[in-house]
């Protein structure tokens, strides 16, 4: 497989990095942020500072949960994608060449990994629903 | 079974065979020891020395447990007791699992991959002598009559200089030698991994237990740097005064928790993801089939390594950490079930309806399955936060660490070291013996631990020299006391079986279990040099797979073909595409010397020195080992010679570069490595003050101004200039323009120096000290050491002039890769210096 058929598909080395790693980046970004807003908001902010009846910790814990979860599904989605097309185009040719064989599998990785970590993150967001109105008792 | 991956025989090589192996023979002798960088040797050192410490702490484990056979025991003292948990649990965590692994993966590693050794050799000789002289320094302790009773956590304030003395002086400057020789060995190993694998070696060929490595790599580096930090700093609050731990002054001991158990946790996983590469590297083969879902368990073992990191707040639940922090730590510590379960599903999965031989190894593995489904399920019921309240510090959670850490990573241990004796030294341990020692050291293990669950259960607190005989507990404790001498005896067993059959054990052939990874398709012991020619990998199994005329790749073959017995006078590995394996090009590795391991030892001499009062010793010392840092890292002219003479005929042959820069070369990704650590290091600091600061009621602490922006605005605005004439340097180094070159080294260096000058008449300036207050400490830390990388820097640049200077003949050859390492160095430097100015001196202002 040439240099330029390479990039004709797209295997570009960051959209690969991007489907196997982006979910594990989502998922640390998500942990870094709930762990400090939720120590920086319950020691610093009253729970009386709310909107919509929703404390302003809760709202930015959502966000970020969000936020990380996009970031884990469009890698999943990414890595999807693209190893579907690669495997519609393997099915073309008679030997698929070391960089396709590579990148499929990176691909395939990459979204299971990256499925997983979105569920992590969904599963991790759920005692922020419990904690709507405050932290909880210290 | 056949082998794709074979070597045929020497003579059929076109490169001259007697030089190849001269290369690559080590030194002779008592000193070789010293001298050696070869990864066999330097494994076997921390093997060897693991396995001594291993038994010392066995041995105070038993102590521990006469003392607590039966009730109201006078045995040992309340200060001896707490002196052998502290330093049974020290030795266990710090100096027995995690070396014996590395040592392990340093020997295993290389032909496994299909190269000729470590990444970084001179970094493997340095680390190990590191983490030997940690470990002596551990046990200074006993000989200055001060053990310390810290426990292996070591909470201030009971670990704070009020409490403690020398002993723990020693323990804590032991523990950080112990983790800067983990840190670098994390380092090579995930280099290792990504980059010199055999061509071909596409993650998706990665072997599984590489695939573990990796992960383990990562995770050594990120936890190792967080304790190296945080006992930096405890050191620090015994040796000079700082004030990060002590409540009267601002400090806060429950940041010593949080640092601690970012390493403490994932350090379970360090130890128990490289014992799952073990099982998935045996099981296939004693069950005679490919692993049961590949795939899912490489996305097990990398979501146990990240998911790890999240649970450190599952050791705190009873630190009165608020409800909705707590809640994100439970679930983080159920998801990694997930994980586990994957694996135990894929191993039991391949073993179904397979008659598995049960030699020696594999009974451990199954001895493994059994032990850690019960220590990963009280796991569980652990991550729960009522149930963990009801539990905390019983003797429930001993039962539950040590099924977890004894059945899910000792047992794996074992079963690799029985699996793979034959590469160790050529010969098959004693079957007859083994079982002896699995039966006794499985049956030995449940008596001694299973109660424990029991007696926890009961309410028998964890820690406490004794119990009242009203409890009700001797009958459990002298079981589990019976319990421990059997183990002891099953793990003796093999002790002895090691010991007899490196004697007289059967010679093994190369491959004696009909293994699939590459390392049995070389001959037992291993060999010097590990491959006279780096095979071609096209199959995930190469050794089982022999087929490989439906996937030839002309770039993979010629790279192969060109390392047959070749480079001749130097020592040469390829290095390959992170993602698609293909060859990249040949380096150089070094050749070795006495500077690392001498490097080392006055290290530790200055390090005793300084904590002994012997300053000038420490002074002398540190000077010495700054000399043999140097030696170690300066280019052999002669050697450099003789790459340059050869390089270009075998450029030709293997369409492959040896001098080149960026992710080809092996210094870049040196660099990376230390400026990852670096950063990883500064985050801990910046995380530490803005928790000081939360939970302080001012800040600045004690009345001190907020700082002054302009003078360390000019300091940093120093700093950051620097990178410009670097830039500037390079960009004409590139075009060839001598007199810019010189003008931009100086430059940096000259504005480095300006940058140290400013800062230090800044901080003369200032009305408070590191012993002020938390505040002051945090400040004048975290100033410190970027004045000391500035001078790393400055060492740097100088060093890379005067070779710019004087040796012009290496400018087109490996100058490139120095300029482009340095250059980076420097970008980062100014990059950090922005950050630091942004923390420390606008952030109080918001």
């Amino acid at each position: 497989m040439t240099q330029q058929t390479m990039k004709r598909r797209g295997e570009s080395e960051p959209v690969q990095w991007f489907a196997l790693m982006g979910g594990a980046a989502a998922w640390s970004l998500h942990l870094m942020l709930i762990y400090l807003i939720s120590e920086w908001g319950c020691v610093q902010w009253p729970p009386t500072f709310q909107w919509l009846g929703i404390t302003v910790t809760s709202w930015l814990l959502l966000a970020a949960s969000v936020i990380a979860f996009a970031l884990a599904a469009a890698s999943t989605w990414v890595g999807c994608w693209r190893e579907r097309e690669l495997q519609k185009e393997e099915k073309e040719e008679d030997a698929p060449g070391e960089e396709d064989h590579a990148a499929r599998f990176n691909h395939r990785l990459g979204y299971l990994m990256s499925g997983l970590f979105a569920f992590v993150i969904a599963f991790e967001t759920i005692p922020t629903f419990y904690f709507l109105q405050g932290c909880g008792d210290r | 079974m056949s082998s794709t991956a074979a070597p045929p025989e020497p003579a059929d090589y076109a490169g001259d065979l007697e030089e190849f192996n001269k290369t690559w023979a080590g030194p002779k002798g008592f000193f070789k020891w010293f001298a050696t960088i070869d990864n066999g040797p330097i494994g076997f050192g921390f093997m060897f020395f693991s396995v001594v410490f291993f038994l010392l702490a066995g041995l105070m484990a038993l102590l521990m447990r006469v003392q607590l056979a039966v009730s109201e025991n006078t045995f040992l003292s309340p200060e001896v007791y707490n002196q052998l948990f502290t330093m049974h649990g020290s030795t266990m965590m710090y100096l027995f699992i995690v070396p014996f692994l590395e040592g392990l993966i340093m020997i295993l590693l290389p032909p496994m991959l299909g190269t000729r050794d470590m990444a970084f050799p001179n970094t493997s000789s340095f680390g190990m002598w590191t983490f030997l002289s940690g470990g002596l320094m551990f046990y200074m302790s006993f000989a200055l009559g001060d053990v310390p009773t810290i426990g292996w956590f070591a909470y201030p304030p009971l670990s704070g200089p009020e409490y403690t003395g020398l002993g723990t002086s020693f323990w804590l400057l032991g523990l950080g030698m112990a983790e800067i020789a983990g840190i670098l060995s994390g380092l090579e190993i995930v280099v290792s991994c990504l980059k010199i694998r055999a061509p071909g070696m596409s993650l998706a060929r990665m072997p599984l237990f590489a695939w573990t490595i990796l992960v383990t790599g990562v995770m050594i580096v990120a936890a190792f740097t967080t304790l190296l930090t945080a006992t930096m700093m405890l050191e620090l609050d015994h040796e000079i005064g700082t004030q990060f731990f002590d409540p009267n002054h601002g400090g806060k001991p429950l940041l010593w928790q949080h640092l601690f158990w970012f390493f403490g946790h994932p350090e379970v996983y360090i130890m128990f993801i490289p014992a799952t590469g073990f099982i998935s590297s045996i099981v296939p083969v004693f069950a005679k089939r490919p692993l049961v879902a590949h795939t899912y368990v490489i996305i097990a073992i990398v979501l146990m390594g990240f998911l790890s990191f999240g649970l450190w707040v599952h050791h705190m639940f009873a630190t009165g950490i608020p409800w909705l922090s707590m809640s994100f730590f439970t679930a983080a510590s159920l998801m990694i079930a997930i994980a586990s379960g994957i694996q135990v599903f894929a191993w039991i999965a391949t073993l179904w309806g397979t008659r598995p031989a049960m030699k020696t190894p594999m009974l451990w593995v199954m001895g493994f399955l059994f032990i850690f489904v019960l220590g990963g399920l009280t796991g569980v019921m652990v991550a729960i936060v009522p149930f963990d309240w009801q539990v905390h510090d019983t003797f429930f959670l001993v039962a539950h660490f040590h099924y977890v850490l004894i059945g899910g990573v000792l047992f794996p241990c074992l079963a690799a070291l029985y699996y793979w004796m034959p590469k160790l030294n050529g010969r098959m341990l004693s079957e007859r013996m083994g079982k002896w020692s699995f039966w006794t050291t499985f049956i030995g293990f449940n008596v001694a631990f299973f109660p424990m669950h029991m007696m926890g259960l009961l309410g028998m607190p964890r820690r406490v020299y004794t119990y009242p005989s009203s409890l009700g507990l001797d009958g459990y404790n002298m079981v589990a006391t019976v319990g421990a001498f059997l183990l002891a005896l099953g793990f003796l067993l093999t002790v002895a079986n090691v010991i007899v059959s490196a004697r007289k054990g059967e010679r093994a052939g190369a491959d004696p279990w009909g293994g699939d990874t590459l390392e049995w398709a070389i001959s037992s012991p291993l060999p010097g040099p590990m491959f006279y020619q780096i095979p071609p990998v096209y199959s995930r199994h190469p050794s089982w797979e022999t087929d490989e005329s439906k996937r030839q790749d002309e770039r993979i073959e010629r790279a192969s073909r060109a390392t047959a017995n070749k480079p001749e006078t130097w020592r040469g590995i390829l290095m390959v595409d992170v993602l698609n394996g293909l060859p990249q090009s040949i380096q150089p590795l070094s050749k070795g010397g006495y500077a690392p391991s001498f490097a080392a030892l006055m290290i530790t001499v200055a390090s005793m020195g300084a904590l002994l009062k012997l300053y000038l010793v420490g002074a002398i010392c540190i000077l010495l080992a700054l000399v043999s840092i140097i030696v170690w890292l300066w280019p052999h002219e002669a050697y450099l010679k003789k790459i340059r003479e050869s390089a270009p005929a075998l450029e030709e042959e293997s369409g492959l570069p040896v001098f080149t820069t960026g992710e080809k070369s092996i210094p870049w990704w040196g660099i990376v490595g230390q400026i990852s650590t670096v950063s990883l290091m500064f985050s801990v600091l910046f995380y530490s003050y803005f928790y000081l600061r939360l939970y302080s009621p001012t800040w600045p602490q004690g009345g001190i101004p907020r700082p002054d922006l302009l003078m360390p605005g000019v300091a940093y605005g120093l700093l950051a200039a620097s990178a410009l004439p670097q830039l500037w340097a390079r960009r004409a180094f590139k075009r060839g323009e001598e007199w810019q070159v010189s003008g931009g080294l100086i430059g940096t260096l000259l504005l480095g120096a300006a940058f140290i000058w400013a800062l230090y008449a800044y901080l003369g300036g200032l009305e408070f000290t590191h012993r002020t207050n938390a505040y002051g400490s945090m400040f004048y830390l975290i100033q410190w050491l970027m004045s000391g990388l500035v001078g790393v820097g400055m060492l740097l640049n100088l060093g890379l002039h005067y070779r710019y200077r004087r040796v012009p003949e290496d400018r087109e050859h490996f100058m490139p890769v120095q300029m482009q390492v340095t250059a980076m160095f420097w970008y980062f430097l100014a990059v950090l210096g922005i950050a630091v100015y942004g923390v420390v001196f606008l952030s109080p202002y918001v």
